[in-house]
This record gives C-alpha cells, sequence and structure tokens, in this order.
C-alpha cells in the first residue's frame, strides 16, 4: 500500500512545497529572536500537513514564511520549483482572526473580491463564489455583514474565500483556535469534506493533537524554538476508528514529542 | 435617590444608571430638547436682562433683540448673503488646497521612511501653532487679500488631516493589509 507521498510522487516527481534547513527569525532592537532553528519538510500535492508544535514554537513563523510575508534567515523554501516567494494568490491563506473579513461588504462579496482582485471579471467572480459559499454551507448567509456572523460562520467565509481562489495550496494558520469545541469538531469535518471534494493540498497549522490526527495525512511536529523538526509522523485514517489501537498509539507518539524534555507525560494536559 | 434604590430592589441585573452621574432626578425627566431650549433661553434672558438693566451701549454689548433685529435687515438687504458668499469660497479653496497638500504630505510619509520623519517633524513643530498667530506673517507676505486668508486656512487644516489621514493608515487592521498581500496587491 503506497502512502501518500509515493502515490502523489508517482504524479508529480517533485514535491509541491519544499522546506530545507530553514531558520526563520524576528529582528527585535537590533538582535534576532530565532523561532525556527532548523526545520525540514516536504509537501506534496494533495496531501495535508499539519504542523504541530507547543506555542511559540515557530510553527506560525513557518507558515508565514511559506506565504511569503516572511523571508527565511537561512535555508530554502521552494514552492513548485520556484524560491523567490512573495505572497500571491497560490498559496491562499486563511487567518486565525475572526476580522480577516472586510467588514463592509457581505458574505458574497468577501468571498468575490479576491476573485476580482486577481483578474475574474464581476459575473465570473459572483457566481464561483456563489458556488464555494454553497460549498462551505452559508447559501443562507450571503448578503450578511460579517458582524451578523457568528465565530464559526466568519471562519467558514475565510475558508470559501481562500478556496475560491483555487490555491495550488492552502495555508490554514489556526483557524479553529478561537472557537468553543463543538463548533471546532463540526468544522473540522465539513474541511474534510470539501478537502476531500477540491483536492486541494492544505498546510496547516495547530497545538492540538486532536486536531492534527483528525485533519492530516502527516504530521510535522516542531519542538520549542528555536525550534527543529522532532519527527514526521504518517496519521492518514488514524482518526478514523476513535478506538483502534493505531489512534492511542499515534496519540500518545505525538504526546511524547510535544512534551518537554524530562517532562513526565500527563494524558490530561493534551487534547 | 428613590428611583435608584427602587431598581436595586426590583431586578438583579445592575441597572444602566450604574456608573454614571444620578439619573438627574427632576429635571432629568425631560426630553433634551426641551431641556436644551430652556436652558437656551434662560441665558439669552440673562443677557437681556443685563444688557437693559445695566444701560451699556448697544455698540459695547449688543442685546440678543438688538442683534436678531440686524440680523434680519441684513439678510433683506442682500448685505450678509454676499459677506457670507465670499467667506464660502474662501473656505472652498483653502480646504482643496490644504486637503490637496495633507494628502500627497501623507502618501510621501505612508510610502518611505523619510516622508514619514518628514512630517512628523512639520507636524509636531507646526501644528501646535495656532493659525491666528501665522495671519500676521500672511499678511506682510501676500498683502490684505483674499490669498492671506487662503494661506492661513490652509496652514490651519493641512496639519490636522495629515495627521488624522496617516493614523488611519498606520491603524489599519494588520490581518486585512496580510489578506490584502496574500492576493498580490501591493502599495
Amino acid at each position: 500500500m503506497l502512502d501518500t507521498r509515493e502515490k502523489q510522487g508517482l504524479r508529480w516527481g517533485y514535491p509541491l512545497l519544499s522546506v530545507e534547513n530553514v531558520k526563520l527569525g524576528y529582528r527585535v532592537n537590533g538582535h534576532t529572536n530565532v523561532a525556527v532553528g532548523n526545520a525540514s519538510f516536504q509537501v506534496w500535492p494533495g496531501e495535508k500537513v499539519m504542523l504541530l508544535g507547543p506555542s511559540g514554537c515557530g510553527k506560525s513563523t513557518l507558515l508565514k514564511a511559506v506565504a511569503g510575508f516572511l523571508e527565511p534567515e537561512d535555508g530554502v523554501i521552494s514552492f513548485a520549483g520556484r524560491q523567490d516567494l512573495r505572497p500571491g494568490p497560490d498559496r491562499a491563506v486563511v487567518f486565525q482572526e475572526f476580522d480577516q473579513l472586510f467588514p463592509w461588504r457581505t458574505v458574497l462579496e468577501n468571498v468575490a473580491y479576491p476573485l476580482r482582485a486577481t483578474g475574474r471579471s464581476r459575473d465570473e467572480a459572483s457566481e464561483k463564489a456563489r458556488r464555494f459559499v454553497e460549498l462551505t454551507g452559508l447559501s443562507h448567509a450571503v448578503d450578511r455583514y460579517p458582524h451578523q456572523l457568528s465565530g464559526g460562520m466568519k471562519q467558514r467565509v475565510a475558508i470559501a474565500r481562500a478556496l475560491a481562489l483555487e490555491p495550488r495550496m492552502l495555508l490554514m494558520d489556526e483557524p479553529f483556535g478561537s472557537l468553543d469545541a463543538q463548533t471546532r469538531a463540526r468544522l473540522q469535518k465539513e474541511l474534510n469534506e470539501v478537502t476531500r471534494r477540491t483536492e486541494v493540498t492544505v498546510l496547516f497549522v495547530t497545538h492540538s493533537i486532536q486536531e492534527a490526527l483528525v485533519l492530516g495525512d502527516r504530521v510535522v511536529v516542531l519542538g520549542h524554538a528555536p525550534s527543529e523538526v522532532r519527527e514526521v509522523l504518517e496519521v492518514t485514517g488514524a482518526a478514523g476508528d476513535l478506538d483502534s489501537k493505531r489512534f492511542a498509539w499515534t496519540r500518545r507518539q505525538l504526546c511524547n514529542l510535544l512534551a518537554e524534555d524530562g517532562e513526565e507525560v500527563d494524558d490530561a494536559v493534551f487534547e | 435617590m428613590q428611583s435608584l434604590s427602587r431598581e436595586r430592589t426590583e431586578s438583579t441585573a445592575l441597572p444602566d444608571t450604574i456608573g454614571k452621574k444620578s439619573g438627574g432626578g427632576y429635571w432629568g425627566r425631560f426630553p433634551t430638547v426641551a431641556r436644551y431650549a430652556v436652558l437656551v433661553l434662560a441665558l439669552l434672558g440673562a443677557w437681556q436682562l443685563y444688557v437693559s438693566l445695566s444701560g451699556t451701549q448697544a455698540l459695547i454689548l449688543p442685546g440678543p433683540v438688538d442683534v436678531a433685529k440686524a440680523f434680519v435687515e441684513g439678510w433683506a438687504d442682500g448685505r450678509l448673503a454676499s459677506a457670507t458668499l465670499v467667506t464660502l469660497k474662501t473656505l472652498c479653496i483653502g480646504m482643496v488646497i490644504g486637503m490637496a497638500v495633507a494628502l500627497i504630505l501623507t502618501a510621501f510619509a505612508t510610502w518611505t521612511k523619510v516622508g514619514e520623519d518628514l512630517l512628523s517633524l512639520l507636524t509636531s513643530m507646526l501644528n501646535p501653532v495656532p493659525a491666528i498667530a501665522i495671519l500676521p506673517l500672511a499678511i506682510l507676505w501676500f498683502g490684505l487679500n483674499p490669498t492671506a486668508l487662503i494661506f492661513v486656512i490652509v496652514y490651519s487644516i493641512t496639519w490636522p488631516i495629515a495627521i488624522n489621514v496617516s493614523t488611519g493608515f498606520e491603524t489599519v487592521n494588520p490581518t486585512l493589509v496580510m489578506v490584502g498581500r496574500n492576493l498580490g496587491l501591493g502599495g
């Protein structure tokens, strides 16, 4: 049974995203705070890779670098063969904040705007926007403004907006982090449905083991800052049966990897 | 006092008046328009009373009745109308020029660091100087004509506009800026 990497590799020959020995830092008052010490991993087309790590380990920083907002201090990030990465609609981003939508536009206009901004005609943008709004289950709210939506709905709109661009990769920075557990679980399920139907490649940042197992094909585990890739685990299907040994084993693996060195792993600590 | 204690016993939720000064009691019961109208009339009345009783010359301090009479006469024979028109014209020209100057400065400030420093320096040095202090200088430079006035108007509005617009740009929600950049938009 071929794993996802090999399956896609046959089709493409090279990974969609390749992060090699990347070092990322923030310049503060003259000296650099290193967030990511040395990260290397690959993302193949069609797969869903989760960046998992404790708070402050630089996973969001890594995502921003892939998106093109930050330049690596060291190392190489290549996307679809290109190395000079500026922000662009081929790597659409879904942020964590609820205020990532334009508050002065309706749901439909928010989803249609990126399409207009990237050159589509008004009719084409509108029609496409409607399709993706329907895909994320928001047809009943097309004419509402962001302040009239719940948190979960706002994130759905953000996801619809990103997907409507039909990006080569969907970058998601803990988009469900600010939601309550029930809404989060529902949106995770919907995201799985939607990504299955659109076959989009996803790079998802999370600090939750549960989320990593439910959504991911592979999990890249990062250590504390300055972080390095501790391990890359294959988790496809592990969350399918919550009682299976495989799920328990994978979960324990991830717990151990996330635990601070020397710290006793407490099951209740990690979700 | 009475209404507050009644509210406390009737509901467990905090009443809206918590934190505000006492609701105003008897006076506060009247609608806003009525309250303000009464106060304005009282002030006018006091003014008229003073003028009538103290016998001040109308040249020094006219009473509200005299002012009203002059107002009506001024409109009737067109003096006020033409004067108002001239003032409006001067104001409009001043505003347009002032806004243009402010926008140019702000655009420069938003796009370059040099511009940002320049604007910061200019506004902190010149904004505190009131326009009325510039008036004598303006008259000296441009003479006693509308140009001097326009200069003063431009001076007085440019700095506040520049400060407000650049603050507006600086306080744009950074997430929205990232969304825009993600779409490939620049500037």
